[in-house]
């Protein structure tokens, strides 16, 4: 991002945060960070927030029509569903599916004219399509409360969290609206802070990390295996802080305005296992496809091998979403396979009483926490990688 | 009428000490079972299909929520209402 637009997006906080507080009335607070949201979005691409714009329109229609109770509304939430996913998959995944077509032999028009190859994923829109199925679940489900087609839209399209999550739930923000908050210096300060922690953390520490880190990593042959180790374990950090710095500004931004938004990470390199690790990175999106893709799909009527062929496949979803390509194919047969180890594991030891004890010591859980650490670690290698690089990697770590 | 509560409530304590916590600790009525980390998503499917074999109830698809069924309490009120006892 050039410095021209970071002035002008700080002039753009400075203005909204100062109207918000000093001149705009509570009730009308959310219109006007709805405002403030449109505008954002616009100027990143007109024809996006159009393109949002309706699809929100559209799952409040279908919230009207799913709360007046018609007898078939179950059909009209997995019509919504499936209209949005199939958007998410559209914009995702569309060459993929055009390569596996012509591979079959399906013929495509040459690509000016047929124009279906210029389709540009819009910045935001996974986080925009999981707000919207959530909401439209739940609706269903009657968990949302009574509110205002401005409140749901503001929720869907609030511009601290547009970019990249975190992933709230409905029932959380609109309960901030509602309760119309007073400034508070110290959730204002607490703000700013998160604000500067982002800030460093992303453009500070990680940037400067991966200048030193990728080149050793890209050139294997060229450095000794403890520095391309700890290359390695500086690259899961770095990871880490570039995406926990994107989630500190955009909680911190929320704060300014007075709303708390879910936290995206736990301190997950301190966790004891992989299970625990998954419940403590990005927390809004993998408890998103906990709730709607592994409750529903696999949870109901579970059997055990219905239930680890659900981790396993959450798993795959989960990274596919990031990117569907071979690396993330890998990533999620790597961390879906750790999982169901995991939890085999865990079977194990509720059979056999010395099994368990055996691993029950306290002493054993940094062990635990750094072999974690490093079945993590082993994996950023395939999120940032291409294949021949983990190949060369590889061959000069083994 | 307390008898139920009393009994329904043992069980599904019994259950997740035995299932979940190696038979070792105390767990309190109002305990957030998954923020606590006792119970994960696989332990909440194993809790539903308990539940279930158990008292001899079913949940439909919009009912397996995590925070409908969080605390001993909450589980042992979505037992005791779909049974109609309450």
């Amino acid at each position: 991002m050039s410095m021209g637009r970071i002035l002008i997006f700080l002039l753009f906080l400075y203005i909204s945060v100062s109207l918000y507080w000093i001149i705009i009335p509570k009730r009308f607070r959310s219109l006007f960070l709805l405002g403030c949201s449109i505008i954002f979005i616009a100027a990143l691409n007109l024809e996006y927030l159009l393109y949002f714009l309706a699809n929100v329109a559209f799952v409040y229609g279908a919230k009207t029509y799913i709360g007046k109770k018609a007898a078939n509304k179950g059909w009209v939430l997995s019509a919504t569903v499936v209209w949005l996913v199939a958007n998410l998959c559209l914009f995702k995944y569309h060459d993929i599916f055009i390569n596996l077509l012509s591979m079959f032999g399906v013929k495509f028009p040459p690509a000016q004219a047929a124009g279906i190859y210029s389709i540009v994923l819009p910045l935001g829109l996974s986080y925009i399509i999981f707000r919207l199925i959530h909401y439209v679940v739940e609706s269903y489900r009657g968990n949302i409360p009574e509110s205002s087609f401005v409140d749901f839209a503001m929720y869907v399209l609030f511009f601290p969290t547009f970019l990249a999550g975190p992933v709230d739930r409905f029932p959380r923000v609109y309960s901030q609206t509602a309760q119309g908050k007073d400034f508070v210096i110290t959730d204002f300060n607490y703000g700013l802070f998160r604000i500067a922690s982002g800030i460093i953390k992303k453009f500070l520490i990680s940037d400067s990390l991966a200048k030193v880190i990728m080149p050793i990593l890209y050139a294997p042959q060229a450095n000794s295996r403890p520095v391309l180790i700890a290359s390695i374990y500086g690259l899961a950090i770095q990871v880490y802080l570039d995406f926990a710095g994107y989630t500190d500004m955009a909680i911190g931004i929320s704060r300014l305005f007075g709303y708390t938004i879910m936290e995206n990470f736990d301190r997950p390199f301190l966790k004891k296992n992989i299970a625990l690790f998954w419940r403590s990175w990005h927390i809004s999106v993998y408890s998103w496809i906990r709730d709607y893709f592994f409750f529903p799909i696999f949870g109901y009527k579970a059997s055990n091998f219905k239930i680890y062929l659900g981790i396993f496949c959450s798993m795959m979803v989960f990274m596919l979403w990031h990117k569907g390509n071979i690396n993330f194919l890998l990533l999620g047969i790597y961390h879906g396979t750790g999982l169901i180890a995991w939890y085999l594991f865990q079977e194990v030891k509720r059979k056999h009483l010395f099994i368990r004890n055996l691993f029950a010591r306290p002493y054993l859980d940094p062990l635990s926490v750094f072999v974690t650490f490093n079945f993590v670690s082993f994996g950023f290698i395939i999120f940032s990688l291409n294949l021949h690089e983990i190949n060369m990697l590889l061959r000069r770590l083994l | 009428m307390a008898e139920n509560i009393d009994e329904v409530k043992k069980k599904v304590k019994e259950f997740i000490i035995q299932d979940f916590m190696f038979g070792k600790g105390e767990l309190k009525d109002e305990e957030l079972l998954f923020e606590s980390g006792i119970i994960d998503s696989l332990g909440f499917i194993k809790l539903l299909s308990f539940i279930e074999k158990t008292f001899n109830i079913s949940f439909n698809m919009s009912e397996i929520v995590i925070e409908k069924l969080n605390t001993v309490n909450s589980i042992v009120n979505t037992i005791l209402s779909k049974k109609g006892t309450t």
